[in-house]
């Protein structure tokens, strides 16, 4: 599916985007704004899409012993962040399809992988997750399954579990959108900045871009995505995208940038992928 | 400036007089949640069968000596608070809440309560940026506060009746090379005793860490289950061995040569940078650490020492 097709009626609904809480300060600059934009877009057309769930892939919800899919029914509280906490109070209050993540645990350890359900008052949900949702689902109506980033997952095993989670969702009928929540490059800046002068290094700016612009073509076939994430010191070594790969898997897919910036020096994009396809 | 050089610059300007305040003490205080668990406070909402005796017997050594020194301020540097933009300092004057571990939540949901010494963090902020580097106050008072904290705190003195002050980890040893991230450290070290000493309090430090990091993937049930616990690898295991034989001899110089392969090949937690700042602020003493006790919690070798500055030199 390429740029432009968004808006219409599809059998497929994918995302990307960063989850910093830089993008709810957009007055303090225009590249943040920018990203926020790109963001509400990604939202409408999700909203468009009229999902049963969102599935959402946060590269900021660190697991260890194995994949965590979060099977609280509703989530509720308050975050701060831990870097940036004299920016205010991230609230939340959302729906969980509780039901949804046993089954996707369950598929997993049928297929040798390890994961766990998550059901526990006070659970600290990340800023990734809270910044999405805002975005995503801001009127707070779609349930979510929420899935962690398993420190231990290589590409291989990151794209098996997104692989598994849409066939879950293909084989109960479940209308899902499924979307990362991902920097592309994570070389922050490690000192204070003022907002209006967040710049990617030129290095990673070009790398950065190259990902993108072989993503919108849809050919990924002769980009080297782990030289890539190495030199950039990607987010968590670029699971979310492995992870969405395997969800894309059997579909001929390409990108919809809607935006590209810095947050703090790392590199953020919001991407949609839509189509029609097997499955959901 | 390298690292060897950095190091041995600490190691000499630090031997300086100080004025009011002082370091009476400082511990590795491992935190895997597993701990607290294994000992079933009232604070924490999960039960165990009990479970880790060897460290937590160990723990008990060191508060001991907690109680004996009566500290002003625990000081605690973890990684599990970890901050992009330079160095935070808690700086509210109490903090109360729950924290669920989110690696093992099904172990630790602590209801915590503390009282910070707000004055030695804005003082911790302040000497800190005269070393040149970003600091910060942390000032939200709905922040929550880190696993990593609550268990070094709790396990270092359950009666919270001693003010704390949390420090989080920088990631510049993650982000960037050993000799960038662990001089942060050294720095962040100086500038720690500088507060404590202007603060004239009596401080005692703690660094929030495992030793050797490599952990099994797979949890027993239930949890507490002592035949599944073993060290991850004999060569975390001997590795873990001479790098406790040098804190215990004030080996100084042969650790700072050995650290960044340790770090490599164990994973090792104090690569996160407690272990260097606590060092650091007490002016790498000529005082023989004490070994209260070593034990593996899921594979991990973590090791509860103690530096008693009060006990003289070596």
């Amino acid at each position: 599916m390429g740029s432009g097709k968004g808006a219409g009626v599809s059998e497929f609904f994918a995302g990307w985007l960063p989850g910093l809480p830089q993008l709810l300060q957009g007055d303090k600059s225009e590249a943040w704004k920018r990203i926020a934009g790109g963001m509400e877009t990604l939202g409408t057309h999700l909203k468009e899409f009229r999902p049963d769930v969102l599935v959402l892939y946060s590269s900021q919800w660190l697991s260890v012993l194995g994949t965590s899919f979060q099977v609280q029914q509703r989530p509720k509280g308050v975050h701060v962040d831990e870097n940036w906490h004299e920016w205010g109070d991230l609230e939340f209050d959302f729906p969980v399809d509780a039901e949804l993540g046993k089954f996707f645990a369950s598929a997993l350890k049928v297929n040798g992988l390890p994961s766990k359900t998550v059901d526990f008052e006070g659970f600290p949900i990340d800023t990734g997750t809270i910044v999405a949702n805002r975005f995503l689902n801001p009127e707070g109506k779609i349930p979510l399954s929420i899935v962690s980033s398993w420190v231990y997952a290589d590409a291989e095993k990151s794209r098996q579990i997104g692989r598994l989670v849409r066939e879950e969702c293909s084989r109960r009928g479940v209308r899902a959108a499924y979307v990362a929540c991902s920097l592309l490059s994570a070389h922050y800046t490690p000192k204070e900045i003022k907002p209006a002068e967040d710049c990617v290094s030129a290095s990673d700016d070009e790398w950065n871009q190259k990902f993108l612009n072989t993503l919108e073509s849809g050919d990924l076939s002769s980009f080297n995505v782990g030289e890539y994430a190495k030199a950039v010191g990607a987010d968590m070594q670029l699971n979310a995208f492995h992870w969405l790969s395997g969800v894309l898997e059997e579909r001929e897919t390409r990108a919809q940038i809607h935006a590209y910036g810095p947050i703090w020096g790392a590199g953020a994009a919001v991407l949609e992928f839509r189509g029609e396809g097997v499955g959901c | 400036m390298p690292y060897r050089e950095q190091f041995y610059l600490h190691l000499t300007e630090q031997g300086r007089i100080m004025q009011s305040g002082k370091i009476v003490g400082a511990f590795i205080a491992p935190h895997p949640p597993h701990l607290v668990y294994g000992e079933n406070p009232p604070q924490n909402r999960v039960r165990s069968q009990g479970g880790w005796e060897t460290l937590r017997w160990a723990y008990e050594r060191a508060r001991a000596t907690i109680k004996r020194l009566k500290p002003d301020v625990i000081l605690v540097h973890s990684p599990h608070w970890m901050t992009i933009v330079g160095h935070h300092f808690t700086c509210v004057p109490r903090l109360a809440g729950r924290s669920v571990d989110p690696i093992f939540p099904h172990l630790f949901q602590y209801d915590f309560d503390m009282q910070v010494d707000t004055k030695l963090a804005e003082l911790c902020v302040e000497e800190a940026q005269r070393e040149g580097l970003t600091a910060k106050r942390m000032t939200n008072p709905k922040f929550r506060v880190d696993y990593g904290t609550i268990v070094s705190l709790h396990l270092l003195n359950p009666d919270w009746d001693i003010p704390v002050l949390p420090v989080s980890a920088n990631n510049s040893p993650y982000a960037f090379a050993d000799s960038i991230g662990q001089g942060e450290m050294l720095k962040l070290g100086a500038a720690t005793r500088r507060a404590i000493e202007r603060r004239g309090v009596r401080a005692v430090l703690a660094a929030s860490n495992t030793l050797s990091h490599l952990h099994f993937s797979v949890e027993p049930d239930p949890p507490e289950d002592m035949s599944q616990e073993h060290i991850q690898s004999d060569a975390q295991y001997k590795w873990d061995m001479r790098i406790i034989k040098m804190l215990q001899e004030a080996d100084w110089e042969a650790l700072q040569e050995v650290l960044p392969r340790y770090m490599e090949e164990t994973f090792a937690e104090v690569k996160s940078g407690g272990l260097m700042w606590m060092l650091s602020a007490m002016g790498f003493p000529k005082v023989r650490g004490e070994v209260h006790g070593y034990g593996t919690v899921i594979g991990t070798g973590n090791v509860v020492m103690e530096w008693d500055l009060e006990r003289g030199q070596a």
